[in-house]
């Protein structure tokens, strides 16, 4: 995907004064980077595991900290229209929430048979466990060791998500996912 | 968050096990390290090999970088390298095996011969200058970051009233938000 004229030498055009100009067209010249498939990236990443990892710390004993989390972008929000998942357009939504050095990004996106959550924990944490909650329904799952974990099939309704690591327990805000008409 | 470490800290952290620290840095250079071969002309397929090739001997180097704070060049280098053996090799292809069944005259031989020209040292320091750019950018925040792709990295420009409906702002909001998300960004190629 080139945007560039073919590719003799150019000879250096004189720079435009605005550095906002001078911005914008550095972005426009970088639309011919293009980036790799998610397959091929994940592809590379998952190299890792292969190397042996140094055994983790053993936890240290005591009472589990409950921790706090900040909602830090709902792009649910970004619409003024919006309160919750739009009933039009992308039912889809992501959620990032921040909890004393962790970072919690959530999506949640319709799927054939409910709705599906995935997400990664970001933190110094090696292990650990989400919970989701939505009246009688209940799914749970550990997250990889990037972090990552993805739920199907969820239902609409009150959601109730809960993270625990083997030190700390998060409970994020409930959400409240309207049904297909909402 | 090891987005935000430096190269040669997210090198002693993959030294020390960490996979999150790894992650980091194949995400951190995926854009250019696949926009190398791309550029030279080859196809997805042959850039996934590229990439593999690239972050395989990395992973098996990683303990022997002699300078971590090099390790873009390292991986741009081996990148060039990988992706002129591959044009190597496609060139001493007989014909007959470089199209398929079925494929003669289909298209102008010419338009399948890929370009090393564009693995010079000056294309790939600018492929390396746009790639901070990109890098940048997505360090932007979730809303500021939208708002400069749907801008400026559409390969159709929008029109205002597209960009409106789509953000969910007025028209009249665009000019400034563009001012502020340029300054943003700015701000973050500076501390970079």
């Amino acid at each position: 995907m080139s945007h560039d004229p073919p590719d003799a030498p150019r000879k250096p055009a004189a720079l435009p004064a605005d550095p906002d100009i001078r911005l914008a067209e550095a972005l426009a010249r970088s639309r011919v980077m293009q980036d790799a498939p998610e397959a091929v990236i994940r592809r590379a990443v998952d190299l890792f595991p292969a190397k042996p990892r140094p055994a983790a710390a053993p936890a240290p004993a005591g009472p589990l900290r409950r921790l706090v989390a900040v909602l830090g972008f709902d792009s649910a929000l970004l619409a003024p229209q919006a309160a919750g998942l739009r009933s039009a357009g992308a039912a889809s939504r992501q959620l990032l929430y921040s909890a004393q050095g962790r970072d919690v990004d959530l999506r949640i996106a319709a799927g054939a048979g409910g709705w599906q959550v995935s997400g990664q924990v970001l933190g110094p944490d090696a292990s650990g466990r989400v919970e989701l909650h939505c009246g009688a329904f209940r799914a749970e799952q550990d997250w990889n060791h990037l972090g990552e974990f993805h739920l199907d099939g969820v239902p609409a309704g009150a959601w109730r998500i809960v993270l625990r690591s083997d030190r700390w327990v998060l409970e994020l805000p409930e959400l409240q996912i309207p049904g297909e008409e909402g | 968050m090891y987005e935000d470490l430096a190269d040669d800290a997210l090198i002693h952290c993959c030294r020390d096990g960490v996979a999150a620290a790894w992650s980091a840095l194949v995400r951190r250079y995926q854009r250019l390290i696949f926009t190398i071969p791309r550029r030279a002309g080859l196809d997805e397929s042959s850039a996934a090999d590229v990439f593999q090739v690239c972050f395989q001997r990395l992973f098996e180097h990683l303990d022997r970088l002699e300078d971590p704070t090099r390790v873009r060049a390292w991986l741009v280098t081996t990148a060039k390298r990988e992706t002129l053996r591959l044009l190597e090799q496609a060139r001493r292809m007989p014909q007959a095996e470089a199209t398929g069944p079925g494929d003669e005259g289909a298209e102008d031989p010419l338009a399948l011969v890929p370009d090393p020209v564009m693995l010079q040292d000056e294309q790939l320091a600018e492929l390396q200058t746009h790639d901070r750019l990109r890098r940048a950018v997505d360090r932007l925040d979730p809303r500021a970051r939208q708002f400069i792709e749907l801008v400026f990295l559409q390969d159709e420009p929008l029109s205002y009233s597209e960009i409106s409906a789509r953000l969910g702002i007025p028209e009249g909001s665009i000019g400034p938000t563009r001012v502020r998300c340029l300054a943003k960004l700015r701000k973050l190629m500076g501390e970079s």
